[in-house]
């Protein structure tokens, strides 16, 4: 069990956002909105398993960038 | 895989033709490039310092990434030729009849292990999820050049249950096609750096307005291709030993 890490989520949807030539402004702009979304998810919830939250985040992503939204879901299919 | 010669009747005294030896070095080539765990790494590993660092410091941490798997390959084919070439109290090359047969099973079975294990559920190649993990996040601690050589050098080693029989019949060809040192030095080159071209081919792809998620999007479409295609090479290979001893 670890604790949600906010700050290292931001910092990877970050790296892919740039690696995919998303402008930095609006990268940090959206990035922000859906870490609120995932935070008021999680109010309710004490725990939450990895796979739930990676499924949170995806569907808040897709809702701003599908390619960022389907690298974050995909990357561990790729090895 | 070292065999004592054995006696003249027991061994397949017909010498293997140039143009099969050569054949079998292009199959080899083919499924070389069509193995798709080191390419999935390097891909990953250039997106992620692709998004990191400044685009100047992506090519340059790449190009070593590539060296690193190059020399990997290279050191590889080395030793399997010091092994061919320092002990001739041993019988290894193509027209041992012994050493063609194992080749053949050899072969035959990474045909099957290709066809039902290489993918996994989902796209997910055969490796375990623990090395599956090391592999994707180690992009995360390459800061330095010889950092990303390391990485270069060591992602070979998961396949090398599916590469290291192709290396080894290939200098077994290329011993066949040209046994003078000079030629065969060369060949063994232009084998290497072929070794190492689906590395540069990714490159390319990354530099002409694709991004990572094209690449996992042609990855998951093509998984079946990707596993049939070696999977039939691989039995090609068989075939081919089977037949020029059967012939």
């Amino acid at each position: 069990m670890k604790l949600f890490d906010e700050k290292s989520l931001r910092q990877e949807l970050k790296i892919d956002a740039r690696a995919l030539n998303i402008p930095v402004g609006a990268a940090e702009s959206f990035i922000d909105e859906i870490l609120k979304s995932v935070q008021k998810s999680l109010q309710n919830k004490s725990i939450i398993t990895d796979k739930d939250l990676k499924r949170l985040v995806y569907k808040e992503l897709k809702k701003y960038h599908s390619d960022l939204a389907y690298v974050y879901k995909n990357r561990d299919t790729i090895i | 895989m070292l065999l004592v010669e054995l006696q003249p009747s027991l061994c397949y005294n017909k010498s293997m033709s140039v143009f099969i030896s050569l054949g079998i070095l292009v199959l080899s080539m083919l499924i070389s490039s069509f193995l798709v765990l080191v390419p999935s790494v390097f891909a990953n590993f250039f997106h992620y310092v692709s998004g990191k660092y400044s685009r100047k410091k992506a090519d340059d941490l790449s190009l070593f990434f590539i060296l690193g798997a190059e020399t990997m390959v290279t050191l590889i084919l080395f030793l399997i030729t010091m092994i061919i070439w320092t002990l001739p109290i041993f019988v290894i090359n193509l027209n041992n009849s012994i050493l063609i047969w194992i080749l053949a099973g050899i072969f035959l079975a990474l045909s099957i292990a290709t066809f039902f294990l290489y993918f996994r559920k989902k796209g997910k190649l055969f490796i375990s999820r623990k090395t599956a993990t090391k592999l994707i996040t180690q992009p995360k601690f390459i800061k330095r050049r010889s950092d990303a050589f390391v990485f270069g050098f060591i992602a070979h080693v998961p396949e090398l249950v599916f590469s290291l029989p192709l290396y080894f019949i290939s200098i077994l060809a290329i011993s066949n096609i040209n046994p003078s040192p000079l030629p065969y030095a060369g060949l063994i080159m232009f084998y290497a750096l072929s070794t190492v071209c689906p590395l540069f081919a990714v490159h390319a792809f990354f530099r002409t307005n694709h991004n990572f998620a094209d690449f996992l999007r042609l990855r998951i479409k093509n998984q079946t291709f990707f596993r049939i295609f070696p999977s039939l090479l691989y039995l090609l290979i068989a075939i081919i030993l089977i037949g020029e001893f059967i012939i």
